[in-house]
């Protein structure tokens, strides 16, 4: 029997929904905490994601990356959706605090999995300026336009920095040895 | 060898607008213009890339709120009831199998081994599917009391007092040719069917069917997710149960897209196929 919780549900085991509850739900409220306003839209979309999880369950491919990764990246593609919806309706909620995270070498957590761990060696080898602009976007969850007014730069660099960065980040990933001054380059 | 999507840089730019902030309807249309060209293996990876970066740089340090944990089990309940049972049933398929294993038995001794040794296959795959699941069930007297059909408990709602029923509609797209069919819906239940005949076969890998529901109280502009479906190509009736993925407080109208497989968040409405709007009162 396979152990990810994701392919029993995608076989028709109805436990395994509940199991991801369990096992998944608090990383998904904390994504969810983290590029929400609010506490209330933090929890609709929190059942979004899950009913975007069971539904995808069958997407999910072990020899592709980790449940964890691959349940991030469903919720990450929800709340991004609602917070240009909710841009687009020129919401005026009032944001609840967060703390500011900001990337270290061995990632937040010694659960982290290791695509996290590795991902951040690699973000903490861009230049600053570069490391900035993928931390306001990837963990503040601000726009592009956000960003670009934030950082006072053009619209167009910080496209720019968030596409190479990216590509970077991936690079450094999945190569070994990397000269870091090739990537600061 | 399966092309990258790093030799277009168009590509790029729209997947990792996508994955960092998200991209508008004409951005969608040309992204899955572009997609729909090769068969990219690496079109996700900006995507994972941000999310193991969300990993890496977000602690999971808050528990789930038990209120949202009880109401995501009820919401798994109601999953496992609607999906996980019984995901799509294709009733002319069914009836033409058992018209053939009906027909199929006074025949020839060969054809009969023929046709037994196929219900047996069957039952064996299906068994196999299940497996898992037997062996962790625990022991309990087995009272065989046959699950109704979809089509069953798409009559039983519809006897429902509050039950709406409109007809299907098709629009001048190409899959929507002599389709007929209807929608039925609880309010109170929240639950309903989808009934389609002659609506075109879809290859899930390229493409798959979605129902939206379009709720008074929130416009026109942002229609409810009813969820995703495929219709096989053996033909006849599918009946498809409606997961809508919030609670629906007036419905105005049913429709059905086309959209890349699992759907999507916000529809382009590129491929409108079939609308059912409710009648008033």
């Amino acid at each position: 029997m396979t152990d990810f919780v994701l392919t029993r549900i995608a076989q028709g085991d109805s436990r395994a929904l509940r199991e991801c509850i369990d096992q998944f739900g608090s990383l998904v409220w904390s994504i969810a905490r983290r590029l929400t306003r609010t506490r209330a839209d933090a929890e609709d979309a929190v059942q979004e994601i899950f009913t975007d999880l069971w539904r995808s369950a069958s997407r999910f491919d072990a020899s592709q990356g980790s449940e964890k990764v691959f349940i991030a990246t469903i919720a990450r593609r929800r709340l991004i959706d609602r917070l240009r919806r909710s841009a687009a309706q020129g919401s005026t909620e009032s944001i609840d605090d967060v703390e500011t995270l900001t990337w270290t070498e061995s990632g937040n957590k010694a659960e982290t999995c290791a695509e996290a761990q590795t991902a951040a060696r690699a973000v903490m080898q861009l230049r600053p300026e570069q490391r900035q602009v993928l931390e306001l976007g990837l963990l503040q969850g601000l726009s592009h336009s956000e960003i670009a007014d934030a950082l006072k730069m053009p619209l167009g660099t910080v496209k720019t920095m968030m596409r190479r960065g990216l590509i970077q980040v991936r690079q450094l990933m999945g190569v070994t040895s990397v000269d870091s001054d090739e990537v600061a380059s | 060898m399966s092309p990258s999507v790093m030799n277009n840089e168009r590509l790029v730019e729209l997947l990792v607008q996508r994955a960092t902030d998200g991209l508008n309807a004409s951005e969608r249309v040309e992204l899955n213009r572009l997609l729909g060209q090769e068969q990219y293996s690496d079109s996700e990876q900006f995507e994972q890339t941000a999310a193991a970066l969300l990993l890496a740089g977000c602690p999971e340090d808050e528990p789930l709120p038990d209120d949202l944990r009880e109401r995501l089990l009820n919401q798994a309940d109601a999953f496992a009831t609607q999906n996980v049972a019984s995901p799509v049933a294709d009733l002319g398929a069914i009836r033409a199998q058992r018209a053939q294993e009906i027909s199929a038995a006074p025949a020839r001794g060969g054809g009969s081994k023929l046709a037994w040794f196929a219900v047996a296959a069957s039952l064996l795959i299906a068994l196999a599917g299940w497996w898992p699941r037997l062996m962790n069930e625990p022991t309990e007297p087995q009272v065989n009391i046959p699950e109704p059909t979809l089509e069953q408990r798409r009559d039983q709602l519809m006897a429902q007092a509050g039950s709406i029923r409109a007809d299907w509609k098709g629009t001048e797209d190409a899959a929507a040719a002599n389709v007929t069919g209807d929608v039925v819906w609880d309010p109170r239940a929240q639950t309903g069917y989808v009934r389609f005949h002659g609506l075109a076969a879809n290859n899930p890998k390229q493409s798959q069917y979605q129902l939206w529901i379009f709720d008074k109280t929130r416009g026109d502009q942002y229609p409810v997710d009813g969820g995703v479906f495929d219709v096989p190509a053996s033909g006849g009736d599918v009946i498809v149960p409606i997961l809508a993925k919030l609670p629906i407080s007036d419905a105005a109208m049913f429709a059905v897209t086309i959209e890349r497989p699992g759907g999507v968040v916000v529809s382009d409405r590129g491929r409108l196929v079939l609308v059912a709007p409710v009648s008033a009162g």
